[in-house]
């Protein structure tokens, strides 16, 4: 469904969000697969919260002129949170005071996937911090200034190119 | 990192995108947002906390108002009138009373009839005008009341007694307890009750006043005239064969506060009513004078009823001619134009 399909008469909200997630949800799907490290599961959960998130918030997207970087910073930011979350409950102290999660359930079409030589370059990059790999996918991937992306961090940009740095020289060791 | 690992990272990245939302993920998500508008409101339990902290802060805001729109007793120097309807007017270091009025504190109240009063420290100064002091015992130890007059200071233990006040000449009596009264000379004495003291010249008290109303003590000649050009004064009839009553009374607490209570709830009538009922009773003469003059003060200022309150002030001047009084009345009558001629005039 498009905005302009439902210009007639005034939308409702879940009819606007819709519409959004009509023109908007392949690019956070992607963005959410790159930073989940091409988990399906994980990549839908982000997607459905990004837009599901928008109830209520829908009048503010009005006085936004550019969605789509609207939505790639939205949704980066989204996946920055998931990860930092989840490795933090990796920890060893977190684990044993929380008990352990169950292990998810990984996809037949995600095993074939890691299978192949493209995935193991994502799985170098999954292996970064969470900072580090939002900073060196949105600079080496998405050819974001580093302004754009202190923007994005909340931070200056001596510190982003720290951080592109830090990944840069984590991902040699690795691929070495 | 190396051009090749980028371009490894670029290449599935690439391969990422070609992958689209499955078809199961995308029917869920799209039922969730339509859900998203039939969903009943939830209210989370904060809101349910916070709207309960509302309407309790709602009702503390009514109760609140409600209880300042119930006019607390005016606080005049650190002095309370316990009568709303008090004539005061009152300054940063002063107040005049117009009528008469009870001021009250801790420890002490004060019914004041037309007079001047001011605060030094905890000392009450009568500038002038008619003060009937009531004090509370005052603890061994403990700094005694003190009331400042033109004359010098009276000390008070606890007592009753009345202050008589002209600005450059007075007099204080003693109801009941003990006062000191310390003159501006630094000679100091002692009164008892009964006993009265002027000022400035004489300091030694004075003997209890005779029985006998003023007027008919002042037709034998008793006591000097404070005004030498004061014309002489006929006593009514009934005053000069009228023996004083033996058991004469002095005012006590619970007539003032009756009289007090009529004022501050304006039963200015039933007030008059319980005045005239007290002036037939055998009070002594300094409280029956007190009486009269309130009651005619009440008639004047309060219902402003200016026939009957010609006939109280004339009433008044036949029965206490040279009172406590005299000037204020001589005053009310010229401005109220009574019987359309000036005192001296009717004199």
């Amino acid at each position: 469904m498009e905005l302009g399909a439902i210009a007639t008469r005034e939308p409702t909200e879940a009819e606007v969000i819709e519409a959004l997630y009509e023109r908007h949800h392949a690019e956070v799907y992607r963005l959410a697969l790159r930073y989940g490290g091409g988990r399906v599961a994980w990549a839908e959960d982000v997607t459905q919260d990004v837009f599901v998130s928008l109830i209520g918030a829908v009048h503010r997207l009005r006085e936004v002129e550019d969605l789509g970087g609207w939505f790639y910073r939205v949704t980066t930011r989204r996946c920055m949170t998931r990860i930092s979350r989840e490795r933090f409950r990796a920890l060893a102290p977190v684990r044993w005071f929380f008990g352990n999660d169950p292990p998810e359930v990984e996809r037949p079409d995600e095993t074939l996937a890691k299978r192949s030589e493209l995935f193991a370059a994502l799985g170098a990059l999954d292996a970064l911090p969470p900072k580090e790999r939002v900073a060196f996918a949105m600079h080496h991937l998405d050819g974001k200034e580093l302004k754009e992306i202190g923007q994005v961090l909340g931070h200056s940009k001596g510190y982003v190119s720290k951080l592109i740095k830090r990944a840069e020289e984590r991902l040699g060791r690795i691929s070495s | 990192v190396n051009e090749r690992t980028i371009e490894a990272l670029k290449a599935a990245d690439r391969a990422l995108a070609d992958q689209t939302i499955s078809r199961e993920a995308d029917r869920r998500i799209r039922a969730q947002i339509r859900s998203l508008e039939r969903r009943p409101t939830r209210i989370a339990p904060f809101a349910l906390a916070a709207a309960s902290f509302a309407t309790g802060a709602l009702c503390a805001a009514i109760w609140i108002g409600r209880e300042a729109r119930v006019v607390p007793p005016k606080e005049h120097l650190g002095l309370h009138a316990a009568e709303p309807t008090c004539q005061l007017e009152s300054t940063s270091d002063r107040m005049t009373v117009g009528g008469t009025c009870l001021l009250e504190e801790e420890g002490f109240s004060i019914l004041a009839s037309n007079a001047v009063i001011s605060r030094e420290g905890a000392a009450v100064r009568v500038a002038r005008g008619t003060a009937t002091f009531d004090v509370a015992p005052v603890p061994p130890g403990k700094q005694p009341f003190r009331v400042l007059v033109s004359g010098g200071v009276i000390e008070v233990i606890g007592t009753r007694f009345v202050v008589i006040e002209n600005g450059d000449r007075g007099r204080v009596e003693l109801v009941h307890g003990k006062i000191r009264f310390i003159a501006e000379s630094g000679d100091t004495s002692e009164l008892s009750p009964g006993e009265g003291l002027s000022w400035p010249k004489a300091i030694a008290p004075i003997a209890p006043p005779p029985p006998e109303p003023l007027p008919v003590v002042e037709a034998h000649g008793a006591e000097p005239k404070p005004r030498p050009n004061a014309p002489p004064v006929r006593a009514p009839k009934a005053l000069e064969v009228a023996a004083p009553p033996v058991e004469a009374r002095a005012l006590d607490s619970n007539t003032t506060a009756e009289l007090a209570r009529l004022r501050a709830e304006g039963r200015y009538e039933e007030a008059v009513s319980l005045l005239a009922r007290l002036l037939d009773e055998p009070f002594e003469p300094r409280s029956a004078e007190l009486l009269s003059f309130e009651r005619a003060s009440i008639l004047d200022r309060q219902l402003r009823d200016r026939d009957r309150a010609c006939t109280a002030y004339e009433a008044h001047r036949a029965r206490f001619s040279g009172g406590r009084y005299d000037r204020e009345i001589r005053e009310r009558i010229e401005i109220l134009s009574c019987g359309g001629n000036s005192p001296e005039g009717r004199e």
